[in-house]
C-alpha cells in the first residue's frame, strides 16, 4: 500500500494508525505539487485509489478482520465527515488567521464524544475501532497544540491521551512526525473543506437556489431619506452578438450613471439581462440546428462575456427565460384581465398540422394569388414584388416540413389601452418633463391620435404561455413580457425586490434605451404597471439616444456591418479607451459616427497628450525631485484662480451627470486637465525646482496642487473609466476609497508628506497605420470580412452603383416591412412603409431597365432558350442569396434542385433548338468518360463564378472565370454532340461574343 | 435544500429492487434517520449502507469485497460532504467534477448502487444547469450521460441533455 500525503494531514493519520494496528506497511509519498489541494490518498496493491481517509482506516481493518464496521461504527465516521471535521479544520484556520480559540460549535461535537465515551474506554462496543481512530486523529491537532488545547474537556483529552499512549498510535506519530505549530495543520487542510464547514452546521438552512450562482449576499436596497436611484438599461435581444451601437445606446450609457450614482453615495441597483422569448429565437434557432433554450444559453454567455469585458458594473444581469418572469409577467396580465383591461378578437392564421404550430409569415411559402409564382412567401411574392397575407397564398405550405396548412380561427388577447389612457396622459404629463427631448417627441407623437387595442399574445412555443384555459397554447407578445423583466431580474438578485418596484415614493428610476425602444417604454409598459392597479414604480426618466453610425453607414447586425462587441477585444486597444471613445461621441443629441480615424485621433490628442500627460507629468516630477512624498501647498492668487476655474468644470460636471449628459460630463473632465497642463506650463516646475530655496518651495507647492488636481480627476473619470481610476489610484497610493468619492468642491485630499506610489504612463499612443489597419479589417459586411481574411481580394466599388444601392434600399425596406408585420396587424402602421417599398421597387426596375438597355441587346435565337437562361440567372440568383443567409440545407435545398431541373430544360431547350439538331450525332461511347470528367469541371468552375458573383460586383474580377466556365461548356456541348458553331449562336455564350 | 435527502434515499430502493428495511424520518436538525424494529440509524450515508447491506451480496449491484465496499463508502462520503451543497456552491461541483476525471464508473468496472446514489443527488442540479455549466464540467457531464441512459436506473428521470460538441469558447 502507498500513502499519498502531506506531513500535517490528520487524514494521514488516521490510515498509518490502522495501519500499525494491523501490522500492515504502508510506504508514505508526498503529493505532486499539482495535487497538493487534495485530501490524502491510499493507493492499494490493487491500483484502486482511496481519498477518503476515513473509508481508508475502515479497509485496512476491514481487510485484516474479515468482519465489516459495525453501523454504529459508520455513523461516527459519518458524523466525523460532516461535522467534526469541517469544524475542527474551520477553527485550526481561524486560530492560525490570529482568531480566538473559541468555537461553540466545535464544543458541542466535543461534548458529544465525551457523552458517548461515558464510562467506556471505547466509542463502540467497547473494543478498539475505526471510529476511536478516526475521532481520535481528527482532535489529535487540537490536543497536541497548546493555543487549541483548552477548548478540549479535560476526561476527553484523558482518553486521548490513554489512546496516544498505545504502541500503533505512538509509532504513527513518529512515522509521520507531523510539525507542531497551528500555521503548519492549517496548511495542510484542502480549502474545500473549510468552504462547506458552514453549512455543515445547519444543513436545513442552506436554501436552493435556480442555479449554480451563489446568492447576493449584500443585495442593495432602498434607504429611506436617501435619494435611491433604480437603473435598468434595455434588454439587449439575445439572438445576435450586440455592436458597438448597441452597447453605446443601452448597457454603456447607464453604467457609467449607475457609477457616478454610486460615487456620489446614492443607493443605486443597475439592473439588466438578455431577452429571450419570440419567433426570432424560434428563427435563429432552426437555423442553427438548435433549440430555442440552447441558442438562448449560447448568447446569453456572449453577451455576459462582452458586457464582461467592457465593465459594465451590473448588479444582476439576468435572463427573461427565468421562472420569476413567468410569474410575474402571468400575475400581471391576470391582474389587468380581472379588471376589465383586455379584449380578445379573433384573427385568421395558418396552422400546420404536422408541426403543431400557427405558421408566422416567415414560416409559409405558396403560390401567389396575383401573379401564380410559386414560391411566394408568406408576406410578399418575389417575382411580382407585391404584398401578400399570408392567409390569401394558394397552395400554401409550410416551409418547415412542406405540408398544406390550414386556415383557423385564433382568438387572441389585446390590451385594452383605451381604456388606461387617461390615466396614462395623466402620468406622462408629470414625468415627461425629466425625459430626454427625442423620448417626449416620440412618446407624445405616440399618443396625440389616441391609443388602439394592442394584441399581447401570439400563437408560437417560445415564450411564457397565457395562463387561461382555451388559451394555454399560446404565449405573450415579447414586447408585453420584456420589459417586466426588470422586475423579474430584479427579483432573482433579491427577495425584497418590492422595496424596489413596489416603492415609487421612495425610488427614482432611470430607463437608458436607443429611441427606438422608446413607444413600448413610454407607453406600453407604463400602460401595463397603470392598469394593474399596484402601486409600481414607473419610470422617471426615459433616456434615449439616437443612432451611432459606423464611419459613413449604419451598424446592422442583420448585415453584419460594423463592429461587435467580439471583435473589439482582438483590436489591442483597452476597454477604457473603448469607453472613453464612445462616450465622446455618444448620440445624445443627434445621430454621430463611429470613425477609426476619430478614435484614434482623440485617444492621442485628449486622453494621451491632455489627461494622461498631465497626470504622468505631475507624479514623476514629485517622485524625482520630491522622493515620491507631497510636498505642502501654499495658496497663491494664481493658485486661487486655477482652482476657482477647476470648481467651476467640477460644477458643470456634475450637472451634466445628474441629467445623464454623459457626453457632456467627459468634456469637463478634459477642461480640468487642461487647465492643469496650462497651470503646469506657465509655472514651468522644472525650472523653479532647480532655483533657489523660495523657488523650490514654490515648485514643491505647484506639485502639490497638481497632484491633487489629479486625485479630482481620478476620482472624476471612475465613471467612465474604471480601470484608470484604478490605476491612476495605485500611483497616487490615496488614502482609502473616499478619495475617489465625487465631491461637490475641489479639496485636498493627499496631504502633505503623503507617500505616492511608481507613476507610470496611463495611455498608449495609436498609430495611423493601426488605425487604417484596423479600419480595412472591419470595411463591408462580415462576409467581406471573413472573404478578406482568407486571402480574397479587397471589394472594390460597384460599378452599377444605381441598381445596387437601389436593390440594398429594397431589401431593407423589405425587412422593416416584414418586421413591422410581424410585430403588429394595424395595416395603418405598416401601410406607409408599404408604400415607400413599393415605390422603390418600381424605382429599381426602371434602373434595371435603363441598365439593360445600355449593353448591346441579346442576340436571340429561339426564344425558349432565352426565357430559359433567364429563368436559371434567376434562380441562381435566389439560391445564392438564400446561402448566404442561411446555412441550413433544408431550406436552400428545394430551391437548388430547382436550378438543377432548369439547368437541365436549358440544356434540353439549347440541344434542339437549332434546325439542325436532329442531324446531330449523339456522343461516341468512348468520350462518355470526357463527358463526365467535363461535367464536373463545369460543375465546379460554376460554383468558383458564383461565390466570386456574391463577393463582389466587380465585372473585372470574375469575367476571367466566367470566361473559363464558357470555355469548358462549350467543350462539353461539343462532346455530347452539339457543334459548337451551333452553341455559340444561341443561349448565353452567343451574347458574350457579340 | 440539500441534495442528500430522503428522495435520494428512495429512489435507490427502487433501484435495487428493495423495501427500505424500516421508516425513514427526518430530524429537525435535516439529518435522515432510518428506524427499524431493533434501532435507529441515523445519517444518509449509513443509512443507505445500512440499506445496501441488508440486501446481501447477491446482486452485482453492491459490493462484493472489501475494496467495493471502501470505494462504495467514499463516494457516499462525496455525496454527503461536497455534492450535497452542489446547488448553493459552484465549487462543490468543482471538486466532485475533478474526482470524476479518471472514472467511469464510481466503484470497478460496472454500474453500481453507488452510481446510482449519485445520479440522484446530483440529478436536480444537472437539470438546471445551463449547457455552458455543463460544459465547464466535463468530467461529470461524461459519467453522468452514460449512466443516465440506464432504464432502471431512470425510472421516471427525463434525461438531461448534453453537447457533444463544445458549444462555448472556454
Amino acid at each position: 500500500m502507498k500513502l499519498i500525503c502531506v506531513q500535517n494531514d490528520p487524514g494521514a493519520l488516521k490510515i498509518v494508525v490502522a495501519a500499525h494496528y494491523t501490522k500492515q506497511d504502508v510506504s508514505i509519498t508526498a503529493p505532486s505539487r499539482t495535487k497538493k489541494n487534495l485530501s490524502s490518498t491510499l493507493v492499494l496493491d490493487s491500483g484502486v485509489e482511496l481519498f477518503s481517509s476515513n473509508s481508508a482506516c475502515s479497509y485496512i481493518l476491514e481487510a485484516s478482520s474479515g468482519s465489516n464496521n459495525a453501523i454504529e461504527v459508520q455513523e461516527f465516521l459519518e458524523w466525523e465527515a460532516t461535522k467534526l471535521n469541517p469544524l475542527v479544520s474551520s477553527l485550526i484556520v481561524g486560530v492560525s488567521n490570529g482568531k480566538k480559540a473559541e468555537s461553540s460549535e466545535v464544543g458541542n461535537c466535543l461534548k458529544q464524544i465525551s457523552d458517548a465515551l461515558k464510562g467506556k474506554p471505547y466509542l463502540v462496543d467497547n473494543k478498539l475501532s475505526a471510529a476511536d481512530i478516526v475521532i481520535w486523529s481528527t482532535l489529535y491537532p487540537l490536543v497536541s497544540e497548546q493555543k487549541l488545547s483548552k477548548i478540549v474537556p479535560s476526561d476527553l483529552s484523558e482518553w486521548h491521551n490513554k489512546l496516544s499512549s498505545l504502541d500503533s498510535f505512538r509509532a504513527a506519530v513518529e512515522k509521520l512526525n507531523p510539525k507542531s505549530g497551528v500555521e503548519n495543520w492549517a496548511s495542510s487542510i484542502p480549502p474545500v473543506t473549510i468552504q462547506f464547514s458552514n453549512l455543515s452546521i445547519a444543513p436545513s438552512a442552506v436554501k436552493s437556489q435556480g442555479s449554480l450562482k451563489l446568492p447576493v449576499a449584500n443585495p442593495v436596497l432602498p434607504v429611506k431619506g436617501k435619494k435611491n436611484i433604480l437603473i435598468t438599461s434595455a434588454l439587449p435581444y439575445v439572438n445576435n452578438v450586440p455592436h458597438l451601437g448597441n452597447i453605446i445606446g443601452c448597457v454603456l450609457s447607464a453604467d457609467v450613471f449607475a457609477r457616478y450614482c454610486r460615487a456620489r453615495g446614492h443607493p443605486t441597483l443597475y439592473i439588466s439581462g438578455t431577452d429571450e422569448y419570440g419567433t426570432a429565437t424560434e428563427t435563429k434557432a432552426i437555423a442553427e440546428g438548435l433549440t430555442p433554450k440552447q441558442i438562448c444559453d449560447k448568447y446569453h454567455e456572449i453577451h455576459s462575456q462582452v458586457y464582461k469585458w467592457f465593465n459594465i458594473g451590473f448588479d444582476h444581469f439576468g435572463r427573461t427565460s427565468h421562472e420569476h418572469q413567468t410569474e410575474i409577467c402571468q400575475d400581471l396580465f391576470l391582474k389587468l384581465h380581472k379588471r376589465g383591461l383586455t379584449l380578445t378578437e379573433s384573427m385568421e392564421q395558418l396552422l400546420c398540422e404536422n408541426c403543431d404550430r400557427f405558421l408566422a409569415d416567415r414560416f409559409v411559402e405558396g403560390e401567389c394569388p396575383l401573379c401564380g409564382y410559386e414560391d411566394a412567401r408568406g408576406d410578399q411574392c418575389d417575382k411580382c414584388g407585391k404584398l401578400v397575407n399570408a392567409t390569401e397564398l394558394k397552395n400554401p405550405r409550410c416551409k418547415l416540413c412542406q405540408k398544406k396548412p390550414v386556415t383557423k380561427e385564433s382568438k387572441h388577447f389585446f390590451i385594452d389601452l383605451p381604456k388606461i389612457e387617461p390615466k396614462l396622459r395623466e402620468w406622462m404629463a408629470t414625468s415627461s418633463p425629466g425625459w430626454t427631448n427625442n423620448a417626449s417627441v416620440i412618446a407624445h407623437s405616440w399618443i396625440k391620435d389616441g391609443l388602439k387595442p394592442r394584441c399581447i399574445t401570439r400563437d408560437l412555443k417560445w415564450g411564457i404561455p397565457v395562463p387561461l384555459d382555451g388559451y394555454r397554447e399560446k404565449v405573450f407578445y415579447v414586447w408585453f413580457d420584456a420589459p417586466l423583466g426588470y422586475v423579474s431580474m430584479t427579483k432573482t438578485y433579491t427577495n425584497d425586490w418590492e422595496k424596489w418596484w413596489k416603492n415609487p415614493e421612495e425610488v427614482e428610476y432611470y430607463q437608458f434605451m436607443a429611441k427606438d425602444n422608446v413607444p413600448f417604454h413610454a407607453v406600453m409598459f407604463p400602460s401595463t404597471q397603470l392598469g394593474s392597479g399596484d402601486n409600481f414604480t414607473i419610470v422617471n426618466h426615459i433616456m434615449a439616444t439616437e443612432y451611432l453610425n459606423y464611419e459613413d453607414g449604419k451598424f446592422s447586425k442583420s448585415r453584419g456591418v460594423g463592429v461587435f462587441g467580439s471583435d473589439v477585444q482582438d483590436t489591442g486597444i483597452p476597454a477604457d479607451v473603448w469607453r472613453f471613445y464612445l462616450l465622446y461621441v455618444r448620440p445624445e443629441s443627434q445621430d454621430s459616427s463611429f470613425s477609426w480615424n476619430d478614435l484614434m485621433t482623440k485617444n492621442n490628442s485628449e486622453l494621451l497628450n491632455n489627461l494622461g500627460n498631465f497626470i504622468n507629468r505631475a507624479l514623476m516630477f514629485v517622485e524625482k525631485n520630491f522622493d515620491s512624498s507631497i510636498p505642502k501647498v501654499e495658496f497663491t492668487a494664481e493658485d486661487n484662480e486655477l482652482v476657482k476655474n477647476i470648481n467651476e468644470e467640477l460644477v458643470g460636471y456634475n450637472e451634466a451627470l445628474e441629467k445623464a449628459k454623459l457626453r457632456d460630463g467627459l468634456r469637463f473632465i478634459l477642461a480640468v486637465s487642461r487647465h492643469g497642463n496650462q497651470y503646469m506650463q506657465s509655472n514651468q516646475p522644472w525650472v523653479l525646482v532647480k532655483g533657489n530655496e523660495a523657488e523650490k518651495k514654490r515648485a514643491g507647492s505647484i506639485l502639490g496642487l497638481s497632484a491633487n488636481i489629479a486625485c479630482l480627476i481620478a476620482a472624476l473619470l471612475r465613471p467612465y473609466m474604471p480601470c484608470t481610476t484604478e490605476t491612476i489610484s495605485k500611483q497616487l497610493q490615496a488614502p482609502g476609497k473616499t478619495a475617489f468619492d465625487i465631491p461637490d468642491t475641489f479639496s485636498i485630499l493627499l496631504p502633505e508628506n503623503h507617500k505616492i506610489g511608481k507613476p507610470a504612463p496611463l495611455f498608449s499612443k495609436i498609430d495611423a497605420a493601426q488605425a487604417d489597419q484596423l479600419k480595412a479589417r472591419f470595411a463591408g459586411s462580415q462576409e467581406d470580412q471573413a472573404a478578406r481574411s482568407s486571402g480574397g481580394k479587397p471589394t472594390p466599388p460597384s460599378l452599377s452603383g444605381d441598381v445596387a444601392a437601389l436593390q440594398a434600399a429594397v431589401a431593407a425596406q423589405g425587412e422593416k416591412v416584414r418586421k413591422l408585420k410581424s410585430e403588429t396587424k394595424d395595416k395603418t402602421v405598416w401601410q406607409p412603409e408599404v408604400n415607400i417599398l413599393l415605390d422603390l421597387k418600381k424605382k429599381l426596375t426602371e434602373a434595371e431597365k435603363a441598365a439593360a438597355a445600355a449593353p448591346p441587346p441579346p442576340q436571340a435565337s429561339g426564344e425558349d432558350i432565352d426565357s430559359l437562361t433567364a429563368a436559371v440567372a434567376a434562380q441562381g440568383e435566389k439560391v445564392r442569396k438564400l446561402k448566404a443567409e442561411t446555412k441550413d440545407k433544408n431550406v436552400w435545398q428545394p430551391e437548388v434542385q430547382k436550378l438543377l431541373d432548369l439547368k437541365k430544360r436549358l440544356e434540353a431547350a439549347s440541344k434542339n433548338a437549332p434546325p439542325k439538331a436532329e442531324a446531330a450525332q449523339p456522343a461516341p461511347p468512348a468520350s462518355a468518360s470526357k463527358a463526365s470528367e467535363l461535367e464536373a469541371a463545369v460543375a465546379a468552375q460554376g460554383e468558383v463564378v458564383r461565390k466570386l458573383k456574391a463577393e463582389t460586383k466587380d465585372k473585372t474580377v470574375w469575367q476571367p472565370e466566367v470566361d473559363k466556365l464558357l470555355l469548358l461548356k462549350k467543350q462539353l456541348a461539343e462532346i455530347q454532340g452539339v457543334p459548337a458553331t451551333q452553341t455559340q449562336s444561341g443561349g448565353k455564350s452567343g451574347k458574350k461574343k457579340k | 435544500m440539500v441534495l442528500c435527502d430522503a428522495n435520494v434515499i428512495t429512489n435507490t430502493c427502487k433501484f435495487l429492487n428493495l423495501n427500505a428495511p424500516g421508516d425513514i424520518a427526518f430530524l429537525p436538525s435535516g439529518e435522515v434517520i432510518l428506524k427499524t424494529k431493533s434501532k435507529e440509524v441515523k445519517g444518509f450515508a449509513s443509512v443507505l449502507e445500512s440499506i445496501i447491506i441488508s440486501q446481501g451480496n447477491a446482486s452485482h449491484l453492491v459490493p462484493s469485497n472489501p475494496e467495493e465496499l471502501a470505494q462504495l463508502r467514499q463516494w457516499l462520503e462525496i455525496c454527503i460532504t461536497t455534492v450535497n451543497f452542489a446547488d448553493s456552491q459552484s465549487t462543490a461541483i468543482k471538486e466532485l467534477n475533478e474526482r470524476l476525471a479518471k472514472v467511469n464508473f464510481l466503484v470497478g468496472n460496472r454500474i453500481s448502487v453507488a452510481d446510482a446514489v449519485l445520479y440522484y443527488t446530483i440529478y436536480p442540479v444537472l437539470a438546471r444547469a445551463t449547457m455552458h455549466e455543463k460544459e465547464q464540467f466535463c468530467h461529470l457531464s461524461r459519467w453522468f450521460s452514460t449512466v443516465q441512459h440506464l432504464p432502471k436506473l431512470k425510472a421516471g428521470h427525463e434525461t438531461i441533455a448534453f453537447s457533444r460538441n463544445p458549444l462555448y469558447s472556454n
